[in-house]
């Protein structure tokens, strides 16, 4: 397996001895889920797959090595960097992004004090997610976001898993660069889980082009301001918008002269428009562009792109809304 | 001859004495520069959120590098060294070797903080730190008072053994 090393590392001893063994297109690595008691589980080529202890891929629940609560504690023992304290407020989110721009979603006991999550306990599920930077999947979406020098506002939509993250990250660097003869533009990023730039000790790990400023492990309302404030930039990006905060702070992003590049979560066109929060800016027309992901295929890959009027520009015409 | 044979022995065995009572404080010395260094890291903790690899790092930096000293910038080290994470447990106890019988102190007294270090939320890390510290506290200031007592013995000790070697030459 091509190990990458931010993974491997973070991993309790024995399961990278499992890793070790196992024939793994790293590339093709979506998730590992470990669950105390429960089989080890990979997302693997779109499919789910059990690893047994000799690291053999295969579909037999029996064969497949179960995780113990030790290697749950001590794979978050990595995952914290010793120091599990520092990582509360994370924790208390129910994730944590690692070296590489990976997520590792976190679940067991929550304590809750006055309706709040004050922590997560007795850690038990942990779904490491790996991010895969695929380097120019935004071409074919960048000539329908920037044209004459024009960056549109631009929503991509898709569901989990589809490689929303990927394709923004990719026109963020695309649109910083420039293309052919369209010019370079400055781009401020504000990404509040890091899995954008993947900013390690603040400097992006992850190739976001020469023009981009990056505002890691920010809040997305408070950072959309300070950078529009403090970096003058031309376009904004964002990931996962979804809270009333968020569409604010897209509102006054919009009325500086800022471009907005965004993503949501969301099945089509409709399910977005169905959102009260969002249904104001579609009805506005603030964003131009809306590019919506096919589900269960390749990572990035674009199924439609619609204008603000509802026009089909890529993809089947006759699904147009 | 015999005579600077027995001043020799005598001198011998009074440097002896006097190297061991210093021991005696260096060790007390030691205990006080951990107690500092651990109240240290729980500041570190408790208001700087500061993950332990660069607190150890931080507690390590020293113009006069110490016993105490040199395994924290040891451990810092060890903990950010990256791809070859070995458990927090396991690297205390490795660079711990040695640091705790310099402090006087038992094996199992240094590696009660390093079991569950990392491993717990704020409020609880911190707590368990103090009730450290308050350890330490009582125990520095037990080998505090006996200190004068251990380095009279020791001196005597060695002045005694001295003299009975230079009876036996005699």
């Amino acid at each position: 397996m091509d190990k990458p090393e931010e993974i491997i590392s973070v991993l309790a001893l024995e399961l990278r001895r499992i890793f070790d063994r196992a024939e793994l297109s790293f590339a093709q690595l979506q998730e590992i889920r470990l669950r105390t008691g429960q089989p080890l589980v990979i997302l693997y080529q779109n499919q789910e797959w059990y690893l047994s202890e000799e690291g053999k891929r295969g579909k037999r629940r029996e064969d497949a090595c179960r995780v113990s609560a030790q290697w749950i504690r001590e794979t978050m023992e990595y995952i914290s960097n010793y120091s599990l304290y520092a990582c509360e407020e994370e924790i208390r989110k129910g994730y944590l992004t690692i070296r590489g721009g990976h997520r590792v979603g976190i679940a067991g006991k929550a304590v809750v004090e006055e309706n709040q999550i004050k922590q997560i306990t007795d850690i038990s599920f942990l779904n490491i997610r790996l991010s895969h930077e695929v380097i120019g999947c935004g071409r074919q979406a960048y000539s329908y976001i920037v044209q004459n020098g024009e960056v549109y506002n631009t929503l991509i939509i898709s569901s989990p898993r589809c490689g929303k993250t990927t394709l923004l990250r990719d026109l963020i660097r695309l649109i910083s660069n420039g293309m052919q003869k369209e010019p370079g533009h400055t781009v401020a990023v504000v990404d509040e889980r890091s899995e954008l730039g993947a900013s390690y000790q603040g400097v992006p790990q992850n190739d976001l082009g020469i023009r981009t400023d990056v505002l890691d492990n920010c809040p997305k309302a408070e950072g959309m301001l300070m950078m529009i404030r403090s970096m003058a930039p031309e376009v904004v990006a964002v990931d996962e918008i979804g809270g009333s905060r968020d569409v604010e702070a897209l509102r006054y992003a919009m009325r500086c002269g800022c471009a907005l590049l965004a993503t949501i979560h969301g099945a089509g066109m409709e399910d977005v428009r169905n959102r009260p929060v969002i249904q104001s800016l579609v009805d506005m027309h603030m964003f131009k562009r809306y590019i919506v992901l096919k589900t269960r295929a390749q990572i990035g890959q674009i199924a439609f792109i619609y204008d603000d009027q509802g026009n089909c520009l890529y993809g089947r015409e006759q699904e147009a809304v | 001859m015999k005579g600077i044979g027995m001043v020799f022995i005598l001198a011998g065995a009074f440097y002896i004495g006097q190297k061991r009572a210093g021991n005696c404080r260096r060790q007390v010395l030691l205990l006080e520069e951990w107690l500092q260094k651990i109240e240290q890291l729980k500041g570190e903790i408790q208001y700087g959120k500061t993950p332990l690899p660069q607190a150890f790092e931080r507690l390590g930096q020293s113009a006069r590098p110490t016993p105490v000293t040199q395994f924290f910038q040891k451990m810092g080290e060890r903990l950010q060294q990256y791809g070859q994470k070995q458990q927090f447990y396991t690297i205390w106890e490795e660079e711990g070797k040695g640091l705790f019988q310099q402090m006087a102190m038992a094996k199992e007294e240094f590696l009660l903080l390093g079991q569950s270090m990392g491993q717990l939320h704020t409020a609880v890390q911190t707590k368990q730190v103090e009730r450290y510290v308050q350890y330490l506290t009582q125990r520095l200031q037990e080998q505090r008072s006996q200190l004068p007592a251990r380095q009279k013995v020791e001196r005597t000790v060695s002045l005694a053994v001295g003299s009975l070697l230079v009876m036996i030459l005699l």
